[in-house]
Formats: C-alpha cells, structure tokens, sequence
C-alpha cells in the first residue's frame, strides 16, 4: 500500500501524466525498473524491426526494442552497458530434447565428440576402447563405496570400425564393481563381468540381445529391453525417475544455458504428480535459468484418462513450466533399423522396423487427443511412419476440425516432397532431426538408407519452399544440445567425414537457419505470442553470443560463442572454462 | 543361504483383439489359489471385482485372493521388477505383451534374470483376422514376428470362423512356423494349467472342472525306477499334439530333477537334496485325439 500512496502523491505533484522519474509500478504495487540493454548488435527475428542496438526490459519482459534513443521515451531507466560488446539473439529454444540429458551428467561422458558438460567443463570425445576404459579408471578411483555402481553414456562403438567393447575391458577397470555404458543411442549397454556373473546372461546366449563373442559366451554388450533392465534391476540405475531429481534439472538447464537456450523441451513426459511438483519447485525459482516445455507421453495411459490428464495440468502452468502439448511415439530410429521404412526398406537389407503403437490405435488415439483440443508431437522417422501419421491426422482433422492445431511431426527425417505437400495442406509442422546429417549421414548413406534416401534426409529446405513451419533439434542426449550447431548442420549439410548430402536447395541460408532454431521452435510449441523473438511483449528472453551469426562464415556458425543467457530479464553469465 | 527358486514367467503375445484380456481376465479369477503376478497393457481392460480390490494405487492393484495386477503405465521394466522383489514375490508371473510387440523381446527378459524362469511364450491368433493382417503391408512383419515367437499358437475367434477357414489359417500359420504347436481353442477354454507352473508336480495338471475342455486330455505316470532326460526329449518331439510336461524325476541315484517342457521348451533345474520324493512322477496335457501308445512311450523313459 505504501507505494501505491506515494505513486499517488507523485501523481498528484506531477502536471504531467508521464511521470518523468524512475519509480515504476507494477499491477501489485511493486517497485519496479527499467534496464536498458546496449549490444552490439541486436537480432530481433521481429520483421518490422528486425536489427536494433538497444532493448528495454521491464518486469521481465521486453518493454521497447529500437535505438538508445527510441527505447528511452518510456522513462527513466538504468543503462547496462555489459553486452555492448555483445551480440544478442531472442533466446534459442530446443524443441525436441530430454530432461534424461541432465542427470546423464552425474555419470561419466565417454562419447566420441567433445561434449561440455553443466559446469562448463568440456569433455574431450574419446576415441578408442582404451580411452573409454581409462577415462573409467579415473572415475572409479574417486569413488569410496565398492557397491555403488559406476556407469559410462555417450559410448559409440560405431566409429570404431570391427572393434566393440568387451567385458574383459571393463574388467579392466574394476573387477569387484558393477560399471554399465550406455551407448549414444541410450537403446545398447555394455556391463563388466561383475554384472554377467549375477545374471543368467551365460545361460541366455543364443537370444539375439545378447552379443557373444566367436566362444559363444556373452560380451557384455547388450541390446534393448534386457540392457536396461538389468541396468535397473541389477545397478539399480532408473534412468527415467533420476532426471527429475532437481539436482539433475538443475543440470539440464545449465547445459541449456551454456548454449544459449531459454527454453527447452521434455518431449516425453510422464508428468506425474511428483513430476510435476518437482517441476514446478525448481522451474520457480528465480535463478533457475530456464523455461521447460514438456510434452505428456500420450500412450502412458488410454487416451480418455490422458486428455483429462493433461487438461488438467494446463492451468498449472507458470511462465516457466508450460504443460499442453501431448507426444506420440510411432516407430524407432533409423540407426537403430527400428524405423519403419517405405519401400525398398534398408539399404543394407536388414528388415523393417517397429511399430511403437499399432497403426489402428495410433489413428485413434492421434483422434481422441485431436477432438479434445491438444495439439499433437508425433515421431515418426521412418516415412512410412510419416505417411501413416499423416493419415492418422488427415481422418481426425476431417472428423474433428481443429482450427490453429499445429500438431507436428519430429523427426521426420525421410520425408518426401509429397509428404511435405500434405503436411503443408493439412497445416502439419515439422521439427527436423539435422545434428543427423553430420552425426549419422555417413551411415545413412553407406549402410540404412542409401544414396538417394541420405541425401535428402532431414531436408530443411524441401520443408521452406512448400511452406511447412519448421524448427530444428538435437534430440539431446542423444545429440548434445546447442542450437547453433543444429542450425550448422541444416547450414552446410556436412557429415562427419565431410561429405555434403542434398543440394543447394536443401540447405538453409543462415537467416533462415537462426529463424527456426527461435521463432520456428516457438511456432512448433505454440508459444510464438511469448517467446521466439525480441519484441515488446514477449518475455526478455536472450541469447548473449560473442560473434555475430549473421556476419562468420556459414562453416564457422558451430563455433559462434556464448556469453550466456538473459532469461525474464535475469542475466546467466555462462561459466568460463 | 538358499537361492528362492525362480519365479516362472509366461508371455502371452498376439495382436489387438486377439483375445489375450479375455485370457488374463480368467487366469485372475480362476487362479486357484496361486498368487499370481499379472502385468497388463491397460486395467482398463481387466475386470477387477471392486469387492476382491485389497489395495490399489495408479500402477498397482492387490486382490483378496494373493493376485497382484500391475498396468505397464510408465515404465514396464520397473513394473516387473516391483513384482520380483516384492518381499512376497508372486508364485508365477503373467505377461501380456502390447498387441505390436514381438513377446520373444520380453521372453529375452525373463531369461536374462536368475529369478525368473521362462516358461513359454503363448501367441494368440484371431483366425478371423489372422489373412488380412498377414496381407496388410503395414502389419504383415508385425504377426509374423509374434507367430515366430510362439512356443504355442492358440487359434482363437473360431466361433465366428468356417472349418475352411480355420484350416488355411492353420496351414498359413503351419508356413510362417513349421513345426510350431498349434490349438484351437477360445481363450475361455484353454486350460491355465498351460500357463501356470505347479507347486508339485501331480498338483493342477487336470483342466478345470466346469469348462468345456473336451478337446484337451491330460496323462499321469509314475515310477521308482531312474529317469532319462534325453529319452524324454525324443519321445515328447514325436508325439504331435503334446503340449505340457512337467516332471520331478530322479535322474541317477540321490539326483533329483524338475523337469518342465512346454511346447517344445525343455528346463531342468536340479532339486534342493532332502526334498526328495519316494518316486519319479511326470504329468502332461496334450490336445486333439491322445495318441494311444503315448504312455507306453513314456515308461520306456525310466530304466
């Protein structure tokens, strides 16, 4: 009250209606201020203003966005010089990752790529079994308690040509303790023979998940269901309920904002209740530097009970944990050969992959979500996963139209241009999986798809010209996440040994690539009236980069540096390492 | 300190409207006193007797009668290790397999476990539908994948099927796996002892009194004599229409052995010394005409 009475005195005092000193309120009658940013340059992706050098910011969100002398005329405010040498971009937003990615870091990274972990600390990619067993060696000898197990992630036997991982290896690290790895894909697992000895894996060596070596006895390499659930039920390792852990998410933001991203999703949540209030306690605070968008598994429970699940979490929504949108898995993955593929099917002849949820269930349930109102994340990889989710959508928009739906396909890695035409004509999106192109475009090429299909895979530019809203991922932990590059891969269509997959016309220009990995990402989770630009309204949500995007070197977009993050108006200066 | 015997762990597969609910929904209520563990796609879909429910909670529920019925929900892996280290674990363990899952990717499961013990993979075909989604180019690789998993098919929906019918189905079938068991039968009528193991060996082997089972028949023997596993291995391949077997037979002097075979799965596991029995005993259900000289066959087992 006290300063409603003095904001009424001042009135009163003043002739002028605008008030001219510093003292703001808001609609609860706090003090508040107004910071003028300086920068660089500003890239604002708001068409009718798109580059500035300055940007007001008031009650966390964007006041004006103009010249110093523009952004001046709503009043007295507090200059921040700190980015002048800066430049600053809307905050960059993940549209397809995993809170997973934050509690994998509490274990150790032995992935072949240099990966910077949440404090900063960048992990050297390891590049031979010896490497991945040494790095292991270290982290046992810090370790006090014997019965603790000690487990590895990132690990991709793919590079290593004929060589794969044996126990005997992780033997080497420690005999007594139980190590598991888990590869890149999270779908494989390596354990030493302290975990084989406990199991009936011996016994169990003609099944197809486990490997064996030219003896016929296991070596420890695992695939599926029965790798994971020994990791749980023999390491007590529980991969899904460890990443709401705060500590963990506290992990996953700041892995986030390292990379200059402000808001990122959970495409895949069970959202339960103590999910849901663990969310919301850490998301609360005030130095949690980031907004969280999870997406609720949609076949976690029949579709009835899921909508009123949802619909129910819709008003629990904060600025910075924003629930509604709903995920459908379809198929598996490419590189795992569990995508489902039209025909000819794989390059290498291996058979077609998996349904993750019958194609009859899947139309009824993409209907039952559609009719309530939820707006839909389907992955499909495969393109005959794309044809039937397009199906699936055209029967329920005919049966139950859903004006402004933008349900939307993730990954969608094989689409064809018909497939872009009908996900043009039905307003369908699509989030591309492009960190694909460099990570796994070799193998594509070589071994899953073949030249015609690797070539067009993740074709951002087919996805433009028929005029498809598109964003970009990295599918994170699966890929690390760092928008940037994402937008590098869709840039330069380079793999990893340097070989350009598609055309000129599949390749995004820069401009275009900066617009999907903000606006086209907010579009995606239908949250472009708050986020994706910087724009009077939208929340002062920034990402601080060291060079200007628009100014290097398409080659060099990776390797743009970031400052930090500004999210709500709330500066996250990024460790220094 | 003594290893608790594994649990036993039968998968039941087959595609949507196979009649797999309509199975689980009957070993529940006819579970004959055993404590059964059942983990199903969707509760939804079972018919829980609101008067027998002892607990429950979003992914659990505890019947009067011992069951425990868990929905995969979530996490399937953490259902099944809930049941497995329960300090009561279940007497046996029942899955369903969702209507697109390949069962012998969960089989792999139960086998990678010493807890637990696979004791068969049960494929449900509806014979209505079994030619359209083997013709259906989005769900062909589907079926086929569960009929390959089979240690036994059941045919079901034949009430609706011609004669005709059911036997181009048992011969595509007969295509798709040769030599995999198959039976006609609702699953109303197929006998649980299938799916069930037995606390001892002469115990439940008989179908249950009150359903039509006339096309199942079952068989005893007994003996003080040893007892020849790989002999038993022939004799049960060459009688068609044998579908379980289980014995606790004495194998050489003061050896004694559990013997399980379903449908062509064998498992031996030694017995614990001083449970031992006066006599080796072997019981088994087979379908279709009992094949005369079957019992005779059997006694040439022991020597």
């Amino acid at each position: 009250m006290f300063w409603r009475d003095v904001f009424r005195l001042k009135a009163e005092k003043s002739s002028l209606f605008g008030i001219s000193d510093n003292f703001f309120f808001s609609k609860e009658g706090c003090l508040v201020t107004t910071t003028i940013y300086s920068a660089k340059r500003i890239i604002t992706m708001n068409p009718a203003r798109p580059f500035a050098t300055h940007v007001a910011v008031r009650e966390g969100r964007v006041l004006s966005v103009g010249t110093l002398e523009e952004v001046s005329c709503w009043g007295e405010a507090q200059i921040d010089d700190r980015f002048s040498d800066q430049v600053l971009m809307p905050g960059l937003i993940e549209g397809h990752s995993h809170l997973v990615e934050g509690s994998l870091w509490d274990h150790v990274y032995v992935g072949y790529y240099d990966r910077m972990g949440p404090d900063g600390k960048v992990w050297p990619g390891l590049k031979s079994v010896d490497a991945v067993v040494e790095r292991l060696q270290e982290a046992a000898a810090a370790m006090d308690d014997p019965d603790v197990s000690l487990f590895g992630w990132g690990f991709d036997p793919i590079f290593f040509g004929e060589q794969r991982m044996h126990a005997s290896d992780l033997d080497r690290v420690s005999n007594g303790r139980k190590i598991g790895v888990f590869h890149a894909s999270l779908h494989f697992l390596n354990v030493n023979s302290a975990v084989i000895d406990e199991t009936d894996l011996a016994a169990s060596a003609d099944m197809q998940e486990v490997m064996t070596d030219t003896d016929g006895k296991p070596t420890g390499e695992l695939a599926g269901m029965v790798g994971m659930y020994l990791a749980l039920r023999s390491m007590n390792y529980d991969l899904g309920s460890a990443s709401t852990y705060p500590p963990a998410l506290w992990s996953f933001a700041k892995v986030c904002q390292l990379a200059g991203v402000t808001t990122a999703t959970d495409l895949h949540s069970p959202l339960d209740d103590e999910m849901v209030t663990r969310l919301k306690a850490e998301t609360d605070r005030p130095d949690f530097p980031l907004r969280v968008v999870p997406a609720f598994g949609g076949t976690l429970m029949p579709a009835d009970k899921g909508a009123e699940r949802i619909g129910s979490l819709v008003d629990q929504s904060t600025d910075k944990l924003k629930m509604g949108i709903v995920k459908l898995v379809l198929d598996g993955s490419i590189q795992g050969f569990t995508a489902r593929l039209k025909w000819p099917g794989h390059f290498n002849g291996a058979p077609n992959g998996l349904w993750y949820i019958a194609p009859d269930e899947f139309k009824k349930t993409v209907s039952a979500y559609n009719a309530a109102g939820f707006q839909l994340h389907i992955h499909t990889n495969g393109d005959e996963a794309t044809e039937v989710a397009l199906d699936a959508i055209e029967a329920a928009l005919t049966t139950h139209p859903h004006p402004d739906h933008r349900h939307t396909l993730q990954h969608c890695q094989m689409a064809s241009d018909a497939q872009f035409r009908r996900m043009a004509a039905l307003g369908v999106g699509v989030n591309l999986f492009s960190n694909h192109v460099y990570y796994w475009g070799d193998q594509h090429y070589e071994m899953t798809l073949g030249p015609d299909r690797a070539h067009r895979i993740d074709n951002a530019g087919s996805a433009i010209e028929h005029g498809v809203d598109l964003a970009l991922h990295s599918d994170a932990p699966i890929t690390a996440i760092g928008p940037l590059f994402t937008a590098w891969c869709a840039v330069n269509r380079v793999t990893s040994t340097g070989k350009h997959l598609g055309g000129e016309a599949e390749r995004l220009t820069v401009a275009e690539a900066l617009y999907t990995i903000t606006m086209g990402a907010a579009l995606s989770l239908k949250l472009d009236n708050e986020i994706g630009s910087i724009e009077v309204g939208k929340f002062a949500d920034f990402a601080v980069l060291t060079g200007d995007p628009l100014e290097v070197d398409p080659m060099a977009l990776k390797d743009v540096g970031v400052w930090g993050t500004v999210v709500g108006g709330e500066v996250f200066e990024a460790p220094k390492n | 300190m003594t290893v608790p015997a594994p649990i036993p762990v039968s998968v039941v597969g087959g595609f949507l409207g196979s009649g797999k609910t309509t199975l689980l929904n009957r070993l529940l209520r006819e579970n004959d006193g055993r404590r059964l563990g059942l983990i199903v796609n969707d509760f939804g879909d079972i018919n829980i007797d609101e008067k027998l429910i002892f607990t429950r909670d979003e992914d659990m529920v505890s019947l009067a009668n011992g069951c425990i019925c868990c929905s995969i929900g979530n996490d399937f892996l953490r259902a099944l290790i809930s049941l497995v280290t329960r300090p009561d674990p279940p007497e046996q363990i029942i899955i369903e397999a969702s209507g697109v899952a390949d069962p012998l990717r969960i089989a792999a499961i139960a086998r990678a476990d010493k807890a637990l013990r696979l004791q068969g993979i049960f494929v449900l075909v509806d014979v209505s539908q079994y030619r359209k989604q083997s013709a259906d180019p989005l769900l062909a690789d589907t079926v086929s994948a569960q009929v390959h998993a089979a240690d036994l098919l059941v045919l079901t929906k034949s009430d609706v099927s011609t004669v005709a019918e059911i036997d181009a189905v048992g011969g595509l079938l007969e295509k798709e796996k040769p030599g995999a068991l198959q039976v006609v039968s609702s699953p109303e009528d197929l006998p649980a002892s299938l799916l069930f193991d037995f606390a001892d060996a002469t115990d439940g082997m008989a179908p249950h009194s009150h359903a039509p089972h006339d096309v199942f028949w079952t068989g005893s023997i007994s003996n003080n004599l040893l007892f020849d596993i790989a002999r038993l291995k022939q004799v049960l391949a060459s009688h068609a229409g044998l579908l379980r077997c289980k014995g606790l037979v004495q194998t050489a002097p003061r050896t004694w052995q559990v013997v399980q075979w379903v449908a062509g799965r064998m498992d031996v596991t030694p017995v614990a010394s001083g449970s031992a029995p006066n006599e080796s005993s072997l019981v088994y259900i087979g379908v279709g005409e009992k094949p005369m000289e079957l019992d005779q066959s059997l006694t040439r087992v022991f020597s």
